[in-house]
Parts: structure tokens; sequence; C-alpha cells
């Protein structure tokens, strides 16, 4: 469960996880078919199971994340809708000591993982296309019951600032100012609640709120990665939606 | 003049020279030390406002000519009269000015490669056939470190007049190789076989989305190309992996890779039996 520290062993889709206190040191494993595939030796910290982006497996290139819906949605002319989306992620084996902490592992619990190109391949000036990991993602107007194992409900608002009809097939996500929150105890999680302002016919507003929309989440420990100086709660999408 | 009387000569001289000597060195120096810490603060302060390259040449500039003032003021406070050296100065500017003509080239190059940002420290480039990473770009050169460990020095002004290919600005590269596949074997099923493993990729982009493709009816072979777009950093891994990748799954697939080929034919049927009786003929000789 996400937030409590590792005390033996857990399953998670197709790998188990074995801690084990050897002589003054820890073991860690993580198993996939009973062949090891990650091991890790250490000492005196605590190790739990935290929510991640999915933006660490095979290995970090980029801190963005495009989902496209597995549905169409069109916003009437100046009007918005809201739905939720689930957002895929991974699990980040945390190790704790005091006030400090590390990610020891990152569990990748989907079985494709892909990259994609937004916006075109080559950086004009200052304006430049980007990679980003993509997901094609799971929508819906009601609030889904129990999440799958492996997505974050995400709470998503769209509006449509043009006096037409417009489609939004795609989100791009900035994992810095995008949060993932996790109830101890569960295998639950979820972001803030974002905003998507479309204000032309190739470019939109993505806004990200500060408070998870499940209340008593706790945020998670940002990595080095993911953990750049914010200064807006925002980013574009200048290369269609 | 007996040796006696010379000795005597230098030592009343040099009890002259020396307490200038002394002030000499000790505003050189002085100085000196100064500059150098002038130096080392310009350069961390800039160092927070632009790139590494700029203020670390910025910085450069301001210590040598910082240098250059400590050497007149030194040289004036031992009663040294400078203006001989600014006359001189002007005629020897004129003559520096044309035996440096590639220094200065090279120097205005260097700003220009800095403000302009063409290639910046750490990019990974090709200039003049030289393909690596950038080090160091100085007024002057700019230091490369080839792919395979080299370090190339570059004067900016080559830079500059040449074709720089600059891979860091690239957001995403397209790699491409070519696959043959024998006449015999089933081109539609080579297709399905490489779409899979490039859809089962993680470095393989979605969009732009692979492109596969019959580009040639060879000699020996139907040649399919692959034209494939994976994030920068992992191009050289990915073309590995890929080719890897292919030539297990076609083998696995049973689809023949085939070597060249050349049938000969000829004009006359040729008598085997006929070749044989000569060689037999030719080692009993």
């Amino acid at each position: 469960m996400f937030g409590l520290s590792i005390s033996e062993s857990f399953i998670i889709d197709m790998y188990r996880v074995e801690v084990s206190n050897i002589g003054n040191g820890i073991v860690y494993r993580r198993y996939k078919n009973d062949a090891i595939e990650k091991e890790v030796f250490t000492k005196n910290i605590s190790l739990k199971p935290i929510p991640i982006y999915p933006l660490f497996y095979p290995r970090f290139l980029t801190r963005y994340i495009l989902c496209e819906f597995n549905t169409p949605i069109y916003i009437p002319p100046m009007d918005s809708i809201n739905f939720y989306m689930l957002l895929p992620i991974d699990i980040a084996i945390y190790g704790y000591k005091d006030n400090y902490f590390t990610v020891l592992d990152i569990i990748p619990i989907h079985r494709l993982y892909k990259y994609t190109l937004y916006g075109p391949p080559s950086r004009y000036g200052d304006v430049s296309g980007i990679i980003a990991r993509y997901f094609k993602v799971a929508t819906s107007l009601e609030k889904p019951e129990e999440p799958m194992q492996g997505f974050c409900i995400s709470y998503i608002e769209v509006r449509n600032k043009l006096d037409r009809f417009t489609a939004i097939s795609k989100i791009l996500l900035d994992s810095s100012p995008l949060s993932i929150f996790y109830e101890a105890g569960s295998w639950r999680c979820c972001t803030q609640h974002i905003t998507v302002t479309i204000n032309t016919s190739t470019t939109a507003v993505v806004e990200y709120d500060r408070k998870p929309i499940e209340s008593g989440f706790k945020s998670i420990d940002e990595p080095e990665e993911t953990k750049t100086p914010i200064i807006t709660f925002r980013n574009d999408m200048l290369w269609g939606y | 003049m007996d040796i006696i009387e010379i000795f005597k000569s230098i030592v009343l001289q040099s009890g002259d020279i020396l307490p200038r000597l002394i002030i000499f060195i000790a505003i050189f120096v002085t100085g000196i030390t100064i500059s150098i810490v002038i130096r080392k603060s310009i350069l961390r302060i800039l160092s927070m406002r632009m790139p590494r390259a700029i203020a670390s040449n910025l910085s450069k500039a301001i210590y040598y000519a910082l240098i250059f003032l400590v050497a007149i003021t030194a040289l004036g406070a031992i009663g040294i009269d400078l203006t001989g050296f600014i006359i001189a100065g002007g005629f020897a500017g004129i003559v520096i000015g044309v035996a440096l003509q590639p220094v200065l080239s090279n120097l205005f190059s260097g700003f220009y490669l800095m403000i302009e940002k063409t290639i910046n420290v750490g990019e990974a480039v090709e200039i003049g056939g030289n393909a690596g990473e950038v080090t160091e770009i100085s007024p002057m050169f700019t230091r490369i470190r080839t792919f395979d460990g080299f370090v190339v020095n570059i004067s900016n002004t080559q830079i500059i007049s040449g074709v720089i290919k600059n891979f860091s600005k690239a957001v995403a590269r397209r790699i491409e190789f070519k696959v043959g596949i024998a006449y015999r074997e089933n081109a539609e099923k080579a297709y399905e076989v490489i779409k899979r493993i490039l859809d089962e990729h993680p470095y393989v982009l979605i969009n732009p989305s692979p492109d596969i493709f019959v580009s040639n009816l060879g000699g020996s072979s139907v040649d399919i190309t692959v034209r494939v777009w994976t994030p920068p950093q992992v191009a050289y891994e990915t073309t590995k992996d890929l080719l890897w990748r292919i030539k297990k799954a076609l083998s696995e697939a049973g689809i023949e890779i085939p070597f060249t080929q050349v049938d000969v034919w000829f004009r006359s049927p040729l008598n085997i039996e006929q070749i044989y009786r000569v060689k037999e003929k030719m080692e009993k000789e």
C-alpha cells in the first residue's frame, strides 16, 4: 500500500517485491517470474511504495506526458466541459531516513512505454517541439469508483473560448506543476484539478490547482528530475490539442 | 678599468636599481593578485546571469586588460618614461594589426559564436568531419571531444565559414536502415515482423510514425527501408538495438536475409568430365 513501510513482501502486477534484513543491512529485491530484476543493498532506512509519474522507465528523458483520450470530446462554443481521466502512473520505491529520501527503484507496471513528439522536430529560436511520454487514456464523465492499480484519477475542465465547436483529443501535462497525491494505506491516488483553456484553433493553456481533488491525500516527495523551479502552475499547448 | 672598479660600479648602480626593482615587483605582484581576485569574482557573478563560455571569456578579457594596466602602472612607478611606448605603440599597432589579422578574425568569430549561440558547450556537433561534444568555446578556438575520444581544436573562423551540424538542436532524430530479404520470402510477413518490433520499442516515437517500405528490388534481395524517429539522446543505442532485434525476429520467423549471389551462365554446356581429365593430366606432369 502507498506510503506504508514494506515489512516483508508484496505483489504488484507481475512483480514480487521482497525486503529482508540481513546482518545489519537491508536487501531489496524485485522479481519478475522468479528472476531478480532489481536488487539494492542499503541500511537503516524505511522503504515505501509511492506513486510516481510514468517518466522514469526505461530512463528519464522528458518531464512531459501527452495523454491522448480514447474518446474525442466536443465542447460547444463559449462553454466548458468537465470529465475524469485515468492518468497512468508507475510505482517508485522510496528510501526514507529522517528528512532525506531517495528513489531506489521504479516498478514499471504498464505493458507498453512509448514516447512521442509534440510539435516540430527542430528548434526554431526559442520555440520548439518536445518529446513527451505517450499514453492512450480512458476518460469518463462520472467519477470512477475504484480505479485500476497503476492509475490516478484526474479531474479535467476544458474551457472553450472560441465561438465555434472545438474537439479536444489530447492533453499535454508537465510533471513539474503536476502533482500526484496518494492515500496512505491504500492504492488510491489522484492529481489536482486541471483546467485547459482553448484560446485559438491550435493553442491551449493547461493550468494546475495546488490542492488534490480528493481531500486528505498526501503529496508525493518530488524527485530531483521533476522538481524544477515553478514560476507559474501552467504549461502551453502550442501545437494542437 | 680593472676588475675591482667594475665591481664597485655595479654595486653603486645596484644601490639605485634594487629599491626600484622591489617597488616594481611589489606593484606587479599586488596588481596580479587583485586582478585574479577580480577575475574570479566577475566569473562567479556573470556565470549566474549568462552562459558559462561567455562569462569565462569576458572575465579573461577583463583580466588581461587589468594585467596591462598593472604593468603600465608598475613601469611608471619606477620612473620609466612611457611616452616612447605610446608613440611606438601607434606604429606597432598597425604592424601588429596586420600580423594578427587571423588571430583577430578568430577572436571576433568566437564572440559571434557566443552571442549567436550557434553551438554551445555540451552540445553534440559535427564540424569539418569532426563529430563530437563541444567541451570549450574560447575566443580563438572551439574544442571538441570526438565520439572516439580525441580532442580536436577548430579555429572559430573555420566554424563560422564552414558547415555546422548541430545534433543537440534537434528535438527528435530520424534513423534509417535497410533490411534485405530473399526474393522467395513473403515481404508482407517481413513487414509485420519489423512493425511489431518498432511498435514494442520504447524509444521509437509514436509521432512521427515509423515508415517501412520496399525501397529497392536489388540483385540479391528485396530491400526494405525502415525510418524511425527517436529522442536524440538515445538515437545511437536505438539504432543498435533495433538492428539486433529485427535480425533476431526475422531469423525466428524463418525469413532469410540473403548474402550477395551471382548466377554465372555459360554460352556452351560445361563438360565437368573434361575438366577432371585436364586436372589429372596436369598432376601427372
